[in-house]
């Protein structure tokens, strides 16, 4: 954050020029905030609204029939702090499985002295295209003794090759090639040329990776769906999920709901992506925090 | 013959120069392309289904092939809507790329030019959070506020003077509120890569350029811009390669009767006449399909960007 | 003597001894216990997203000691349940039954096609007495049952009250006496009534805020309207059939549904026809319906809103001499039950569900305990205790923490006698102001094979589309009549006759 402020020394005065484009940038910007923050504003004010207020387009810039219900149905599940433990335990863990991996994919394929780096990386892309599906992955998985085991959670999503390729374009283009090369000189090996001058430098990138990584690993629901079955194992989205269908089921069956358990769905999605987002949500000014590193490059350089 | 033996300590030369001065690199290549072998290309067998009657109790190895071979191919074209959903599908993914794909740079750019620390934090952090909803929180605040009697949207249509707009119930609002809502949801999680791209900017660069008298204008166009050509130009390929996917949750969850002409699309048909009823050879078979025309494209323009730009995926 | 007549007996069956001992468990003096010997059936199936663990639930509690078969629990839960299911069919042994396990028709071909799901009908004749006098009592469950090569793969529920398969026209009448109206019984009438309720302000808030008339989606408006135009759901589809009874022509084609979509642009352009109709979900209907702002409106029963100022009414007669209400078949929720190839005892198995079909069994089926959560009336019908159907979670919650049925599509018997807590005794009086109108034959949407299915599939999905899109465009005056004739050509080259012959082919069958 320090480094635009940076590129801008105070000695040479803003010219008309600039100060309108600040100007215009400024006004683009407030537009933009009001118009993405309503309906996240929306999704709060709706979910602490009366469901039918919200579904006949009664709530509009406050919560109408104000009231903490859906928050209390999803909470009542004493179940969601198990999720929340489990979901906890499979980011972690699986983030740093991820980064490890994409980190030993991506470096080898950014380095120009690697053999077969082309066919490589296009043999990583290639599996962007196809896929065997959701049938064979499953027999693959149980095959593996994988299946219902926390195994299942972390290993079939080790790369997410695109990921891979957005870390292997940042070591390319980003790491400027005079530093490796210095490096050699001095007598480094790969090894250590990634350990000690590469990773250094990919503060940014790294922080990136894992904030990909680890809301990919918050989000997950289908996986845990298919390759556990122990309720104890259940990540919190398959929980949120269950409790949100356990009122729309209601609806549809064979019509014995109770008309307010029915209509409390529709307020309890809201609810529902507060609970579930608001860590997450917390997790990117830290990740903000690591973008000004890539400014030691240049002092590097210098 | 007089290649033979010159080639033999040149292939030995390379190996000794390439292979084992690099062998490191080559060790850490190990386990992550393990991994792709084992979870990636091995599960691949089962694209077979697309040219087999999958038999449950045969498996996937033994199951005979479909008779014809393409059966569950031109099942797909023998649907009235099939050429429509293929247009459908392009007609969205090119509208986000178009719109989709700009965004975030335009945001990365714009909040890497804004002086104020805070408000530049501000914005970052809202336009980050949408990508948090569900679709299926989307869509409902999508239906909600374009509502025609009491949506938002329509609300402030009317305060200006204007008649109300029937968005959802219509053809021709389709693909504008799909391509808007999307890069609403998406813009600032995707311009994360390049705002953290632009953060490794060297600030020599920009003091240079202050220095030869270069406007705000001119540094975003020569300095900012051409540092993140290479993500762009990554990120750019890979798009390339989805045009002919699309989730089918999304499209579903917005259809209706009346948009349906814009709103059936590859993935919504493969979902009502396939995957709905538990036909696997069928959904393998449209997407296989779609992944076969993904890499036409991603090779072409992979092949494209190397020779304009000197910049491409492999 | 009789001894030596055993033995000779014994001896010549030596070599299908193996088979035989599958049944010697049976207990062959009477119902219960159907086993002689403990024996355990895995079950898989769908768990209800109310429904408690059915391993605790007092239904399979008490069954497991009445039958003296122990159960394995292997059900999926109904998040992810279609995934669940699709892999289940991968593995390498199945479960012994399936037990609501939603299989659709392509599945009960498919499987059954393929040797997993093990043909039911020589069972059914020998060891379930009551599933068979039911298919006896109601012919057409047959027809819906059997798959095109004779075998019946799975067991569907009976739906034997008439009112649990109908959509009920209910009437607002406290809405009818603030406009001083009868009941509608003509087309005539119903557009004064709702011209009425919109002038009028009908539910006195002083804002035109009602909504005339409306219903879920395109589909139930249909559903309902179709028959008030002479117009039938045969198979399930939009056909009719002719006096004769052999042959089977669409209506999608047709005048009748022509007027149908003109009397509907009618009502909409004169704004008495909910516009929310093309476009709502579900529960924004259901929020309409509890909030009593609908004057007329189309649904299954009164338990999502407060019927006390609803009637059910009678279809208007005025637009064609012939009046029809559609009605789901009997055999309503198909493949709820069936018997796999790896299951040990399939005798046991059989026997096992049918008890489940007997007057008894429903009511444990559908009540639970008896003396815990039901008890008996006067006439020996179950009547559940206070606090469940007035539990203030609802009453499918609770019952769905002792039995299975809640939430559809599990094997259930449901007759008059136990459809209380599905059909209350104002939805009965609604269904009674349609029986009137269900007096002729309806087929129900029958079995076809794996080919001719994936043909049916393209073919239904693309012709329902197009017709509903038109339909509402029709209906909303965005596609004028002039060109209904592009309309109707163009459901002829999407293969409207090819799609009609399917179904012909198979009534030819049942002639």
């Amino acid at each position: 954050m320090m480094k635009s402020a940076a590129h801008r020394p105070a000695h040479i005065r803003e010219s008309v020029g600039d100060r309108i484009f600040q100007g215009v940038i400024l006004f683009l910007s407030v537009l933009l905030i009001l118009i993405v923050a309503y309906p996240l504003y929306f999704t709060v004010i709706a979910s602490f609204s009366k469901p039918e207020d919200v579904l006949l387009g009664r709530v509009l810039f406050w919560p109408k029939n104000f009231s903490v219900e859906s928050y209390q149905m999803v909470i009542a599940e004493s179940s969601i702090w198990m999720g929340y433990g489990n979901t906890i335990l499979y980011t972690v863990l699986g983030t740093v499985v991820n980064l490890v991996l994409t980190i030993m994919m991506a470096y080898p394929l950014s380095c120009k002295e690697t053999p077969f780096r082309g066919v490589l990386t296009f043999v990583a892309s290639f599996t962007m295209l196809f896929s065997g599906g959701l049938i064979p992955t499953y027999l693959l998985v149980r095959q593996l003794g994988m299946y219902n085991t926390i195994w299942a959670m972390l290993l079939p999503t080790g790369i997410a090759t695109y990921n891979m390729l957005v870390m292997k374009n940042f070591f390319q283009s980003s790491i400027p090639g005079e530093l490796k090369e210095a490096a050699y000189l001095d007598g480094c090996t790969d090894l250590q040329t990634l350990f000690r001058v590469v990773l250094p430098l990919s503060g940014s990138i790294i922080a990136v990776m894992v904030l990909f990584y680890a809301v990919a690993h918050w989000n997950e629901y289908f996986n845990a769906l298919i390759y556990l079955k122990d309720r104890s194992r259940m990540p919190l989205q398959v929980i949120l999920r269950e409790i949100l269908l356990q009122n729309q089921e209601l609806a549809q069956g064979d019509g014995t709901g109770l008309y307010e358990k029915m209509m409390a769905a529709e307020t309890m999605k809201y609810a529902i992506i507060i609970i579930a987002s608001v860590p997450v949500i917390c997790l990117y000014p830290f990740v903000q925090k690591h973008f000004v590193k890539g400014v030691m490059v240049g002092a590097i350089k210098g | 013959m007089s290649a033979h033996p010159i080639a033999k300590p040149r292939a030995a030369h390379w190996f000794k120069k390439r292979v084992l001065a690099h062998w490191q690199l080559l060790a850490l290549l190990v386990i992550p392309v393990a991994w792709y072998i084992i979870f990636c290309y091995v599960p691949m067998f089962g694209v077979q289904l697309a040219f087999k009657n999958y038999k449950v109790r045969l498996g996937i190895l033994e199951s005979p092939w479909a008779s014809p071979l393409l059966r569950h191919f031109t099942r797909y074209f023998t649907s009235y809507y099939a050429w429509s959903t293929i247009w459908n599908t392009l007609a969205i993914n090119l509208g986000c790329l178009a719109i989709g794909f700009p965004a975030p740079i335009i945001l990365a750019l714009m909040l890497n030019e804004i002086n104020s620390l805070r408000f530049r934090k501000i914005l970052q952090n809202i336009t980050y959070i949408p990508y948090f909803l569900s679709i299926v929180v989307v869509v409902s605040m999508l239906k909600l506020f374009t509502d025609q009697r009491y949506g938002v949207i329509n609300l402030f249509i009317q305060a200006l003077g204007m008649k109300p707009i029937p968005l959802m119930e219509s053809e021709n609002y389709f693909r504008p509120l799909y391509v808007i809502s999307n890069v609403w949801q998406n813009m600032g999680w995707n311009a994360i890569i390049y705002i953290a791209a632009l953060a490794g900017v060297d600030t020599a660069l920009y003091e240079a350029a202050t220095v030869d008298g270069a406007s705000r204008w001119q540094k975003i166009i020569h300095v900012s811009l051409p540092c993140i050509l290479p993500t762009i130009v990554t990120l750019f390929i890979l798009r390339i390669g989805q045009l002919m996917t699309i989730g089918f949750e999304k499209a579903l969850l917005m259809q209706n009767d009346l948009n349906i002409g814009a709103s059936e699309i590859i993935s919504t048909l493969v979902y009502k006449n396939g995957i709905q009823k538990g036909d696997y050879s069928y959904a393998t078979a449209v997407g296989l399909m779609n992944s076969v025309v993904n890499l036409i494209l991603i090779v072409t323009a992979n092949t494209v960007c190397r020779r304009a730009l000197d910049e491409s995926l492999w | 003597m009789k001894k030596w007549l055993c033995l000779v007996l014994v001896l010549c069956m030596t070599p299908l001894f193996a088979l035989a001992d599958t049944k010697d468990v049976l207990n062959t003096e009477s119902e219960l216990p159907i086993v002689t010997e403990p024996i355990t059936l895995s079950i898989f199936g769908k768990q209800g997203a109310i429904h408690a663990d059915w391993a605790t639930m007092d239904f399979f509690q008490k069954y497991q000691e009445m039958t003296g078969i122990t159960l394995e629990f292997n059900q999926a839960p109904s998040q992810g349940y279609d995934e669940a299911k699709a892999l289940m069919w991968t593995n390498d042994t199945y479960d012994d039954m399936l037990v609501a396990p939603g299989l659709s028709g392509t599945e009960i071909i498919k499987y059954g096609d393929e040797g997993v799901l093990l043909p039911l009908e020589d069972l059914l004749k020998e060891y379930a007495p009551n599933y068979t006098a039911l298919m006896d009592q109601y012919p057409d469950v047959e027809g819906r049952i059997t798959a095109p090569d004779g075998h019946i793969y799975a067991l569907a529920a009976i739906i034997a009250v008439n009112a649990a398969r109908t959509e009920k026209i209910w009437c607002n009448t406290a809405w009818l006496d603030a406009v001083g109206l009868n009941v509608p019984t003509t087309f005539e009438e119903l557009e004064a009534v709702l011209r009425a309720f919109k002038a009028y302000d009908a539910n006195g808030n002083g804002e035109a805020d009602e909504i005339p008339i409306g219903a879920a989606d395109l589909n139930f408006w249909f559903d309902t309207m179709a028959g008030m135009f002479g117009l039938q759901y045969q198979f399930g589809q939009e056909m009719n059939l002719s006096e004769d009874g052999k042959t089977l022509t669409s209506w999608l084609t047709s005048d009748q549904f022509k007027a149908l979509l003109q009397w509907s642009n009618r009502m909409y352009e004169e704004g008495l026809m909910d516009p929310d109709i093309f476009t709502q979900e579900y529960s924004k209907f259901n929020a309409k319906m509890s909030g009593q702002m609908m004057g007329i409106f189309f649904n299954q029963a009164d338990d999502a809103f407060d019927s006390t100022n609803y009637i059910g009414i009678a279809p208007m007669a005025g637009m064609s001499d012939n009046l029809y209400v559609q009605s789901g078949p009997v055999a309503r929720d198909l493949g709820t039950f069936a018997i796999t190839c790896d299951c040990d005892y399939p005798e046991a198995a059989m026997r096992w569900i049918d008890y489940l079909f007997s007057e008894e069994g429903s009511y444990l089926m559908r009540y639970g305990i008896e003396g815990k959560t039901w008890t008996r009336d006067e006439n020996g019908y179950p009547v559940y205790v206070d606090g469940i159907l007035n539990n203030p979670n609802g009453s499918g919650p609770t019952i769905a923490q002792f039995c299975i049925w809640p939430g559809g599509g599990s094997p259930q018997y449901l007759n008059d006698r136990n459809c209380i807590a599905v059909c209350s005794p104002t939805t009965q009086a609604a269904q009674a102001a349609l029986d009137p109108y269900m007096d002729y034959i309806l087929y129900a949407e029958p079995l076809f094979d794996a080919e001719v299915n994936e043909r049916l599939q393209i073919l239904d999905t693309d012709i329902s589309t197009y017709m509903k899109s038109c339909a509402a465009k029709f209906i909303r005056g965005e596609m004028s009549f002039d060109e209904w004739d592009t309309y109707c050509s163009t459901l002829e080259n999407m293969g409207l006759q090819e799609w009609v012959g399917i179904y012909q082919e198979r009534l030819d069958t049942y002639q």
